[in-house]
C-alpha cells in the first residue's frame, strides 16, 4: 500500500504541480466559452458597417416607408452604441449595420440591369438589391420579393427587411378587411406560462414547487455540467498518456519495474490520476458557483445527485486514463498515439454530438441508450442528472454497474497490455497490433 | 558462500515462440560477484529480468533469496538496468526519496546523504536530472540500485560510459558490497573487468548456457585444449596430427587446439618423433580469448559444445 501511495503521490504531483496544468485549467473554459465574449468584443472593434441597398419597388408604395423605417433604426442603433446598451442582442453579436436604401431608376429591372447591379455587388460598390413586384405581397405563383447579395441567406439586412415587409403586408391586409391595425395591436396580450417543477412536500410539511428554469438555463446548465465532466476526463487522461510515454521513451520503466510490479505501477498511477481529477472538478465547480453567485444566478441543481456525478467522474477517469496509459506504453511516438486516440475521443465525445436532443428529452431513447453505453455514460448521465427531470430510480445505479463492469474489464486488459508493452522497443501502432500482442501472450 | 542467492532450474523464456533463454540452470552463491557475459542479444538481460521477476519463466523455476514468489517485486533486490533513465524534471534527492519509498525504506534521509557523499554527489542533490551529465545521472541510478541496502544487486553494464575515475569509484563500491556479504550479479562486455572482479562467470550464447564456473576453472578447463609448442632447429610441426583440431602459427610458435579427449602426453610423444621439442606449454587463454572463440560468428553451437566438454 505504501508503494501505491508513493506512486500515486508522484503522479498527482507530476500532474497537478506544473505550469502546463495550471495554464490548461484556466485556459480550457476560456477557450470553450471564449466565443461568447470574444465575438462581441471583436465586433465592437470592427465598428459600424453601412449597407447600401438599391430597391426596385414595382408597387411604388413601399419604398418611402422602408427608407423611413431604416432611418429610424439607424438612429436607434447609433443611440444604443453611444449608451452601450443592448449588448446581448443578436444584432450586437453579429455587428452593427446601418442601412442606406436607394430607389432604383426603374420600378422593375431588366436582365441587363440585374447583371450590372450584381457586378456592383461583386466589386463591393453595392451591398444588395431588392425587387418588389407590383403584386406584392403575394404573387399568383406564390413567390414574393427577392433580395440579392453575396450573403443573401445569412444577411442581417435581409432579416430586417423581411420582418418590416411582413408587418407592412399585415397592416395592408387588416385595412383591406376593414380592421384598424392599431386596435388589433392593442388586442395582442402577452401571456406567459411560468415553468415550474413538480410539487413536493418539504420537511416542514408544506407543499411547494420550485420556480422552473428558463429555457436557456434548462438547456445550458446540463450542458455545462456535461462539459465539466468532459474537461475533467480530458485533463486527467491526457497526463497518463504523457506519463507512460515518458517512462517508455526515457527508459524509466525498467528501473520502476525493478522495484514494483506493473500492476502496482498502473494502480498507483490511476489513484494519483483520480486524485488529480478531483482538483480539476473542485476548481471548476467552485468557479461556477462563484460566477453564479456574483451574477445572482440561481443554479437549479439537485444536490442529491452530486454523489452520482462523483461516481461517474471516478469511473470515467479510471476508464479513459487506463486506456490512455496503455496507448502511451504501446507506442514510441506521439504521432502513433494520436491515431490510436482518435476512436477513443470519438467514443467519449459521442454525447456532445446529441446533447441538444438529449437535453430536451432526458428520458428519451437517445439519452437513455447512451447512458447505458459505458464509454459515453459519464457525459450523458451528468447531462441527464442535471436536467432537473426525474429519472427512473434504477437508471443511475444500472449505468454505474455497467460502467464499473466495463471499466474493470478494460483495466484488466489494459494492465496486461501495459505490462507487455512497457519494456518493448517496438510500437503497436494500431488496435489490431495491440490485440495481436494480447493474443500472443495469452498463448 | 554456503547457500545460493539465486537459483535457476531449467528455465525457458520464449518471445514470439523463440527461446531467448533456453533450459538454463544457474546457481549464484550468496556473497559472490557473478559476471554475466555473452554477445549482444544472447539473453543476459532477459535472464536478469527473470531473476528480478519482471518476466516470468515459461518453464522451470527461479528462486531468489529463498523465495519462488514470482508475482511481487522483491525489495531485497537492487537493480541498475542497461537502458538508463530517470524522470527528467525531478531533482536528484526527489528521485532517491521516491525510489526509496518504492523499496519500502522508511526515513531514507541519512542513507541518501551517505550515498551522495560516497558518490561525491552531495553538491548536486537539488539539481534536476535534466541538468546532469550522463555520468552524473548514472551515479544517481547506481545509488537508486543500492538505496534499500539490498541483499542482491543486479547491475546491467554498470561500467559502460564511465570515465576512469568514476569507474574506479563504482568498482570499489561493488567490491565493498561483496565484502559486506551482498551478492552482486553484473553483466559486462569488458572481459578484463570480469576477469578482475568476478568470483564466477556465467556465459550465455543464443539463450544457452555455455560457460559457468570460477575464472580459474574455466581458464584451466579451456587451457587443457590449447598447447603452444616449438620444435628445435626450425623444424615445422606437421599438420593433421591425431587429436589436433587446428593449428595456428604465432611468432614462431605453433598453437595447437586439441580435441577434448586428446592426451597432452601423447601429443608430446608424437612431436618427439619429428625431432627435439624446444617448447611445450599448456596455454591458459584469457576470458577474452574464450569469449571470442565461443561467440565468433563462424563458430557453430556444436563446435562450442565440443570445445567445452
Amino acid at each position: 500500500m505504501r508503494k501505491l501511495l508513493a506512486i500515486a503521490r508522484r503522479e498527482f504531483t507530476a500532474m497537478v504541480v506544473t505550469k502546463t496544468f495550471v495554464f490548461s485549467l484556466i485556459m480550457m473554459p476560456i477557450l470553450m466559452a471564449g466565443g461568447l465574449f470574444l465575438i462581441p468584443a471583436l465586433t465592437k472593434l470592427s465598428g459600424t458597417k453601412e449597407r447600401r441597398i438599391i430597391v426596385a419597388d414595382a408597387t411604388d408604395a413601399l419604398f418611402d416607408s422602408i427608407q423611413q423605417a431604416a432611418e429610424q433604426r439607424n438612429t436607434a442603433l447609433a443611440q444604443s452604441i453611444t449608451t452601450d446598451t443592448d449588448n446581448d442582442s443578436v444584432d450586437s453579436m453579429l455587428g452593427a449595420e446601418t442601412f442606406r436604401f436607394e430607389r432604383s431608376t426603374t420600378t422593375t429591372l431588366s436582365d441587363e440591369q440585374r447583371l450590372e447591379l450584381s457586378d456592383q455587388i461583386r466589386e463591393g460598390q453595392l451591398y444588395a438589391f431588392v425587387e418588389i413586384p407590383a403584386e406584392f405581397p403575394t404573387l399568383a405563383d406564390g413567390s414574393t420579393a427577392t433580395f440579392v447579395s453575396q450573403d443573401a441567406a445569412l444577411s442581417q439586412t435581409r432579416g430586417w427587411l423581411e420582418s418590416f415587409l411582413r408587418q407592412q403586408s399585415r397592416r395592408t391586409k387588416l385595412l383591406e378587411l376593414g380592421l384598424d391595425p392599431e386596435l388589433v395591436a392593442q388586442a395582442n396580450v402577452a401571456v406567459a406560462l411560468t415553468p415550474n417543477t413538480p410539487f413536493e412536500k418539504t420537511d416542514d410539511g408544506s407543499v411547494t414547487s420550485k420556480d422552473g428554469m428558463d429555457t436557456l438555463t434548462s438547456m445550458f446548465l446540463p450542458f455545462g455540467i456535461m462539459m465539466l465532466m468532459f474537461m475533467v476526463i480530458f485533463m486527467a487522461a491526457q497526463p497518463m498518456l504523457e506519463s507512460a510515454m515518458e517512462e517508455k521513451q526515457h527508459r524509466i520503466a525498467e528501473l520502476l519495474l525493478g522495484s514494483v510490479t506493473s500492476t502496482e505501477l498502473m494502480a498507483g498511477k490511476l489513484i494519483g490520476n483520480v486524485a488529480g481529477s478531483f482538483v480539476i472538478f473542485t476548481f471548476y465547480a467552485c468557479g461556477a458557483l462563484i460566477v453564479a453567485n456574483k451574477n445572482a444566478l440561481e443554479l437549479s441543481l439537485d444536490w442529491t445527485q452530486l454523489p452520482w456525478l462523483i461516481v461517474f467522474q471516478i469511473l470515467g477517469v479510471l476508464l479513459y486514463s487506463s486506456i490512455f496509459l496503455t496507448i502511451g506504453a504501446s507506442v514510441s511516438e506521439l504521432k502513433e498515439a494520436q491515431s490510436l486516440l482518435l476512436p477513443v475521443w470519438l467514443l467519449l465525445m459521442s454525447p456532445l454530438m446529441v446533447w441538444f436532443v438529449a437535453v430536451r428529452d432526458p428520458n428519451g431513447i437517445v439519452a437513455v441508450s447512451l447512458s447505458f453505453f459505458p464509454p459515453s455514460t459519464p457525459l450523458m448521465m451528468s447531462l441527464r442528472l442535471s436536467s432537473g427531470q426525474t429519472l427512473p430510480i434504477w437508471h443511475a445505479p444500472m449505468a454505474a454497474i455497467l460502467m464499473l463492469t466495463i471499466t474493470t474489464l478494460v483495466i484488466m486488459t489494459a494492465g496486461r497490455l501495459y505490462r507487455i508493452s512497457l519494456l518493448r522497443t517496438d510500437s503497436a501502432a494500431s488496435i489490431k497490433q495491440m490485440f495481436q500482442r494480447l493474443r500472443a501472450t495469452a498463448k | 558462500m554456503s547457500t545460493a542467492a539465486v537459483e535457476l532450474h531449467q528455465v525457458i523464456k520464449r518471445f514470439s515462440g523463440q527461446s531467448v533463454v533456453d533450459e538454463v540452470d544457474l546457481s549464484v552463491p550468496t556473497g559472490s560477484i557473478y559476471g554475466f557475459i555473452g554477445p549482444n542479444g544472447s539473453g543476459k538481460t532477459t535472464t536478469m529480468r527473470l531473476i528480478l521477476r519482471i518476466y516470468q519463466p515459461d518453464q522451470g523455476h527461479v528462486e531468489v533469496l529463498g523465495s519462488r514468489d514470482v508475482k511481487t517485486a522483491d525489495p531485497r533486490v537492487g537493480y541498475l538496468p542497461e537502458e538508463r533513465g530517470l524522470y527528467r524534471r525531478m531533482t536528484v534527492r526527489q528521485i532517491l526519496r521516491y525510489f526509496a519509498a518504492l523499496k519500502g525504506v522508511r526515513r531514507p534521509g541519512p542513507l541518501i546523504d551517505d550515498y551522495l557523499e560516497r558518490m561525491e554527489a552531495s553538491s548536486w542533490q537539488k539539481k534536476r536530472i535534466e541538468q546532469l551529465s550522463k555520468g552524473m545521472a548514472q551515479k544517481v541510478q547506481f545509488i537508486v540500485a543500492l538505496i534499500a541496502n539490498p541483499e542482491l544487486v543486479i547491475l546491467d553494464e554498470p561500467f559502460s560510459g564511465l570515465d576512469p575515475v568514476n569507474l574506479d569509484l563504482i568498482r570499489s563500491i561493488v567490491l565493498e558490497l561483496r565484502d559486506r556479504g551482498t551478492t552482486v550479479i553484473f553483466s559486462t562486455h569488458d572481459m578484463s573487468q570480469a576477469q578482475r572482479m568476478c568470483d564466477r562467470v556465467f556465459m550465455i550464447y543464443r539463450g544457452k548456457k555455455v560457460l559457468d564456473g570460477t575464472i580459474d576453472s574455466i581458464r584451466q578447463s579451456y587451457g587443457k585444449c590449447m598447447i603452444r609448442a616449438r620444435m628445435a632447429n626450425g623444424v615445422s610441426i606437421p599438420e593433421g596430427l591425431p587429436g589436433v583440431l587446428a593449428q595456428t602459427i604465432d611468432q614462431g610458435f605453433s598453437d595447437l587446439r586439441l580435441n577434448s579427449d586428446s592426451d597432452r602426453q601423447n601429443l608430446l610423444n608424437q612431436l618427439t618423433q619429428f625431432g627435439d621439442v624446444e617448447h611445450f606449454e599448456t596455454v591458459r587463454p584469457t576470458l577474452h580469448d574464450i569469449f571470442v572463440q565461443i561467440a565468433k560468428p563462424e563458430s557453430s553451437e556444436l563446435e562450442t559444445a565440443e570445445v567445452l566438454k
